[in-house]
């Protein structure tokens, strides 16, 4: 399955990508939390998942092509 | 100097009679009340009768250093500020990061307790073990730049640490802060104000003496362990790489991020003040505090159109979003602007943002207009605007002056349906995040004696269902398993009312939020270690736990005495009303009945019937004095 990623926040940096986008195609892909380690983000620290201006749940299912952004868990200060 | 992270020793300044002595403490005081608002409450409510005037030389002013601060401890760097508040009337209470609180404890004093009004601008200087009031005439009137660099210059030693006012604090804007190092803050509740009517400038402090702790070797190697934790820990790294400003995003995203006036929660420009825009194209680095690994602080380029002076460093979550979104700005540059203003200046930049978008409401909605505001009417996404109305708040110059009182009493005074407008609890306007996208958040903001403060217990995102990091440091405090944001239940209660200890042991401790848990890489049971390390003692989460419960007792009972009760315990009606944007809008919303029962609740985990703790309760807690007043 091909799901396209935006990373905001500082996880692009935390995930060691170069562009903010990434494209990940991969057949273990199916729920919203198999992202994760594929960008080699540990769980916990994203705080938001959003799709078409919807919030997504870890245990949503992806679609082929969907576009996912994914939020860090921080805070104010 | 004790061998146990304190020093045992209380300076008392009475500016009054230009009196200074110390007052020694023992073991027994600091394991009551730890440090910094533990040990401000125990002088407020003793020497704060109810009616005094907190702009009055009567207030009592307490700079206090965590319990660890000082020691090698990493990331516990911080000092708390109390006092009656001139902008609530309630206590006013701020943790401020730095070098300043570690400073003082190398100069031989655990706190500092100030009392009256000097009939003149004074400053206080200490050095190892000594104090003295000293003129500040030549400082009164200057910035905070200009004030640090003129008495580091004065005293000849440019590593002396100075906590200071700029004038906003001087002509008392009842949201002044107090401003250390220029890009640390005891920012809320306006302590700038309460060191300004005492004609107190500033209190600069050098010290040579290493704060001992018990255990040297352990605490060395538990900050070793931190150190390299932080390395990996993904938390603290995001911390660094983009620090509190990665919050724009998720929270326009969620459709919480406050927008002109909380009118909105997305801002169609968020992106242009957003983390990711300000850490590419505006940041040379990070700063850091004492002795902490995580370095989260932002370090601008400066420069840029309006030419901002990186020595103020650069803008945190909340002053990006009352001084750009709230205000309907999406200008990166004035966002830095007004920020170095605000730090410049001696003003808390939420409490300042948040009277001007209320102002620029007030314009939209025809309460006010272009008479009133020089001739040019205040509209929202005006930067230019926002930037000269911060000096003339500072000033109190025309309507500024009106600005300078705090938005609930503006809204009052300009009647005409303005307090509709003001987003406050008990007076002090609201931090950026909507409760009604983490409803234990409105618990926070109701129940805080502070007013609306964002700080007095964890956030509910981290305690989700299915989240490792709150289920990590939930897990040692009962807390097994997670409760959604939205939740109101008694498990929200308990999560709520739990890490409302946890955070006020870490004031006492002078621990930074961003680094120990949940938030960052110190677990609880390393945070213990530490404690124990430096102290000496043979204690136990438990028995850490309980100063935290102690001190909210104490600041409840304080605002008790002060005339504040259950029905100054609510929300703004905003954040009952459907959510106006995000993924979420019209839907999410706080039910008022829920609410209302979620605080009754939180009084009777705390053992406040009727809201007041109850005389069992205080001696429960070691308070049997209080219970005995």
């Amino acid at each position: 399955m091909k799901v396209s990623v935006v990373l905001v926040g500082g996880l692009r940096e935390l995930a060691g990508l170069d562009g903010k986008t990434v494209l990940l195609d991969d057949p273990s892909l199916r729920k919203v939390a198999d992202l994760l380690p594929l960008l080699r983000l540990p769980p916990g620290i994203v705080g938001l998942a959003m799709s078409g201006g919807r919030q997504l749940d870890w245990e949503d299912d992806l679609a082929e092509g969907m576009a996912v952004t994914l939020y860090s868990l921080v805070g104010g200060g | 100097m004790m061998a146990g992270g304190f020093c045992g020793r209380i300076l008392d300044v009475d500016l009054t009679t230009a009196q200074v002595t110390v007052e020694e403490k023992d073991e027994r005081f600091f394991r009551a009340y730890g440090g910094g608002p533990g040990v401000g409450l125990h002088y407020l409510l003793q020497d704060v009768p109810a009616g005094t005037d907190p702009l009055g030389p009567g207030n009592v002013m307490v700079f206090a250093a965590g319990l660890l601060t000082g020691t090698l401890a990493p990331s516990v760097p911080r000092n708390t500020v109390c006092a009656l508040s001139p902008l609530t009337g309630a206590l006013g209470k701020a943790e401020a990061g730095g070098w300043w609180g570690a400073e003082l404890k190398m100069a031989g004093f655990d706190a500092v307790v100030v009392r009256g009004r000097a009939a003149r601008p004074v400053y206080l200087w200490i050095k190892d073990g000594a104090a003295e009031i000293r003129d500040a005439g030549r400082v009164w009137g200057k910035d905070t730049g200009e004030t640090d660099a003129a008495l580091k210059g004065e005293l000849g030693d440019a590593r002396v640490r100075i906590t200071m006012i700029g004038p906003g604090g001087e002509r008392m804007v009842r949201f002044a802060s107090i401003v250390n190092e220029l890009v640390h803050f005891n920012g809320r509740n306006g302590l700038g104000a309460v060191m300004g009517s005492k004609n107190l400038k500033a209190i600069a402090v050098r010290g040579t003496t290493r704060v001992a702790a018990a255990d040297p070797a352990g605490v060395q190697g538990l900050a070793r362990w931190v150190a390299e934790a932080a390395k990996e820990n993904a938390l603290a790294k995001l911390l660094h790489i983009q620090g509190t400003p990665a919050t724009v995003a998720s929270s326009d995203a969620a459709g919480g991020l406050p927008t002109r006036n909380w009118s909105a929660g997305s801002f169609e420009e968020a992106k242009e003040i957003g983390g990711d825009k300000l850490t590419d194209e505006y940041l040379s680095g990070t700063g850091t505090c004492f002795a902490c690994p995580i370095r989260c602080k932002r370090a601008l380029k400066g420069g840029g159109p309006l030419g901002v002076e990186a020595k103020f460093g650069g803008p945190e979550y909340e002053t990006i979003a009352a001084l750009g979104s709230n205000c309907g700005v999406g200008d990166l540059d004035v966002v830095c602007k007004a920020n170095e203003l605000c730090n410049r200046l001696g003003m808390d930049t939420i409490s300042t943002g948040a009277a001007i978008s209320f102002a620029m409401q007030c314009t939209a909605a025809g309460i006010i207009g272009a008479a009133d505001t020089d001739g040019r009417e205040l509209r929202f996404g005006d930067g230019r605007a926002v930037l000269e109305w911060i000096g003339k708040i500072a000033r109190r110059e025309g309507f500024g002056d009106l600005l300078a009182e705090g938005a609930r009493t503006a809204a009052k005074r300009l009647g005409k349906g303005a307090e509709e407008y003001v987003v406050h609890v008990k007076g002090q306007e609201a931090p950026m995040h909507d409760p009604r996208v983490k409803a234990g958040v409105g618990l926070q903001y109701a129940l805080s004696p502070i007013g609306a403060d964002h700080w007095f217990a964890q956030h509910d995102p981290l305690f989700a269902p299915g989240n490792p990091v709150g289920a990590a440091t939930g897990q040692p405090l009962g807390i097994l398993e997670g409760v959604a944001p939205g939740d109101l239940t008694g498990d929200k209660v308990r999560m709520v009312y739990y890490t409302s200890m946890l955070n006020s042991l870490y004031d006492a401790l002078g621990v930074c939020f961003f680094g120990f848990a949940p938030r960052s890489v110190t677990p609880l049971n390393k945070m213990i270690a530490l404690v124990q390390a430096a102290t000496g003692w043979d204690t136990n989460l438990w028995e850490m736990l309980k100063i935290g419960e102690r001190i909210n007792a104490m600041a409840r009972e304080f605002n008790c005495r002060q005339g504040f009760g259950t029905d100054d315990d609510v929300l703004p009606a905003k954040f009952f009303a459907p959510l106006p944007s995000g993924p979420n809008k019209g839907k999410a919303t706080i039910d008022r009945e829920a609410f209302r029962q979620a605080v009754e609740m939180y009084y009777e985990m705390a053992g406040w019937p009727g809201g007041r703790p109850s005389r069992g309760k205080l001696y429960e807690l070691g308070l049997g004095w209080l219970a005995q007043q």
